[in-house]
């Protein structure tokens, strides 16, 4: 029932194992975080709602908002891959709207060659399906942050914040506080990966279903 | 240089079909075991046989050694069937190269039964000057015609012969020099001793190899002197206190010192490289990258290698792009005997590095 073959791909000298004996015969699809902790996160995801995913890698674009290094990684992909069904992308709007982030992504994209037909939105302008022509796989985006919650920046972390309301661990009242998601996390005792893996886990299902519906509507690609 | 922009090969070896295109001066083909990449090496070779069947660099046929060089045994004579696609002799091999944008068509048929077997179809400016039937071939150095139904075979007067050979000369004549460089060739020093050394000597190109080897693998390198040994004579290297055999040298330096040697004796042409990156510690992947790079500015050389070897691709990445050469990675895959290559430029062999992804497993992909 639970996911079997999500595959970590970094650190490489790991997944190269997998490669060599022949635990990984193809990949579906890749699923690019923004950072280590991002892919941390989603696996947690996937485990807690027992999604199947199977011939997933997962990986990360090496942390920060490293838009041109998120983009020529689609961009290689898009290239060079032949076998890909779905190549998704879940990345932080910062201190963007929705609507302008995937429009920077695309226009990125365009700029390293990839000839994008369209984009439009699958789920509440927050997750994104973009049409390269000629290729048959699907490029989703989907971006994290909750505008409401006022936040200088709008990230991953925003949809933790929400778990922990919907847990009724955290009061709504705490959120003026803060200018910053992560600054809440610290202060709450939510400081480092392995505690958020943890409210995952010990969560009711239900309730991350709703803190994270967007990258569950991402991972819906893969079943 | 360019020499040859895309090969396309029908039924050779485990290749029903391949078409390799965009080749640049320094290609590299990576993939899994038996996809195609030596084969690949080897239909070129076996084209060049159409210019000049002499090995320069083995004193031996060329369509003798494509049969010999893999298991150490056998000759076109005897094992050429071995080169058929599933040993179905029922078809031509076909090898087309496109050079200066004109594609040049060698067959080779199995019922040719002369020496060097590689055919040529005429290009239409000798079509038209000389009215042939069709299925009518040029045979190696256009000294004459074969005519495939009849198997009849004309030869040319000289002159005629070598008016044809010059048109051709314009788009494949680099092939004559063509070099096949593989692990048994670097494994062999007889080959170096006893081919290349002369020419090498005769150019003061010895120099060059021991600068090389001083500065990437014995740092008091003198000299290389051919001596006798025995009831032989033998290449030596000449160290500051000692003078030591090749045969006794590490596997890397000699293999470095075979590899060089025979690049610095051929210039205009092509350069095939199989697993080169064999017995080099990474120091040593740096100094043929260097040599690769050198040889490909100042010799004018167009290569294309295949090897398994990570490192060995980085490294030559690297060292062509600083020196502004050409630099083209296939990943090569091969299904029902269909042969595809994917290319990948630097950016993507580092993006997939950085993703965790092992360019060599890009079949996963």
């Amino acid at each position: 029932m639970v996911l079997d073959t999500i595959v970590q791909l970094k650190p490489m000298e790991n997944s190269f194992y997998d490669f060599v004996f022949g635990k990984l015969k193809r990949l579906r699809g890749i699923i690019l975080c923004e950072g280590v902790s991002d892919v941390e996160v989603v696996k947690a995801i996937i485990r807690k709602l027992g999604l199947s995913v199977r011939d997933i890698g997962i990986t990360d674009c090496s942390g920060v908002t490293n838009e041109p290094k998120v983009a020529q990684a689609i961009a290689s992909l898009v290239g060079i891959a032949r076998k890909l069904e779905t190549i998704a992308l879940i990345i932080d709007a910062n201190k963007s709207s929705f609507s302008s982030r995937i429009e920077s992504i695309v226009d990125s994209l365009r700029s390293r060659g990839v000839n994008i037909v369209s984009y439009h939105t699958i789920y509440n302008e927050r997750v994104y399906k973009v049409v390269v022509s000629g290729k048959k796989f699907a490029i989703i985006v989907a971006i994290n942050g909750i505008v409401d919650y006022g936040f200088s920046k709008y990230e991953l972390e925003d949809h933790v914040i929400k778990l922990l309301l919907l847990e009724n661990v955290l009061g709504a009242n705490k959120l003026s506080m803060y200018t910053s998601a992560k600054e809440l996390l610290r202060d709450n005792g939510y400081a480092s990966i392995n505690d958020i893996i943890e409210l995952i886990e010990n969560s009711m299902r239900d309730h991350v279903e709703k803190a994270f519906n967007h990258i569950m509507v991402l991972l819906k690609h893969f079943q | 240089m360019v020499f040859i922009e895309s090969v396309e090969i029908t039924w050779f070896r485990g290749i029903k079909e391949a078409s390799i295109n965009d080749l640049t001066d320094v290609n590299v083909f990576l993939g899994s075991n038996g996809v195609g990449k030596s084969s690949i090496l080897e239909a070129i070779y076996l084209v060049s046989t159409w210019f000049n069947d002499k090995d320069l660099i083995r004193g031996i046929g060329k369509t003798d050694y494509i049969v010999y060089r893999r298991t150490g045994r056998g000759d076109w004579g005897r094992l050429k069937d071995l080169l058929w696609y599933n040993m179905d002799t029922s078809k031509d091999i076909e090898i087309k190269l496109t050079s200066r944008k004109e594609k040049l068509e060698y067959i080779v048929p199995y019922s040719y039964e002369s020496k060097p077997p590689v055919l040529l179809k005429p290009l239409k400016e000798i079509l038209v000057k000389y009215k042939v039937f069709s299925n009518t071939y040029l045979i190696p150095q256009g000294k004459g015609f074969y005519e495939y139904k009849s198997k009849y075979t004309k030869t040319f007067d000289p002159k005629i012969s070598i008016w044809i050979s010059s048109i051709i000369d314009k788009y494949n004549g680099f092939l004559r020099n063509t070099l096949f460089i593989d692990p048994l060739f670097l494994r062999k020093p007889v080959y170096l001793e006893r081919f290349i050394w002369s020419k090498l000597l005769s150019r003061r190109l010895d120099k060059r190899v021991v600068g090389f080897i001083r500065e990437y693998y014995e740092g008091d390198a003198e000299g290389l002197t051919y001596a006798p040994f025995g009831d032989t004579y033998m290449l030596f290297l000449n160290l500051s206190d000692t003078t030591v055999a090749i045969d006794s040298l590490g596997d890397g330096v000699r293999s470095a010192i075979a590899l060089l040697s025979a690049l610095l004796i051929v210039r205009d042409t092509v350069v095939l490289i199989e697993d080169p990156e064999i017995h080099q510690h990474p120091r040593g992947l740096g100094f043929i990258s260097k040599a690769l790079a050198e040889m490909s500015r100042e010799n004018n050389l167009q290569f294309i290698i295949s090897t398994q070897s990570l490192e060995f691709v980085r490294v030559l990445s690297r060292v062509c792009s600083e020196e502004g050469i050409g630099f083209r990675v296939f990943f090569i895959e091969k299904s029902n005997g269909v042969v595809e290559a994917r290319v990948l430029e630097s950016v993507d062999i580092d993006t997939l590095r950085s993703l965790g992804i092992d360019p060599r497993f890009l079949d996963v992909l």
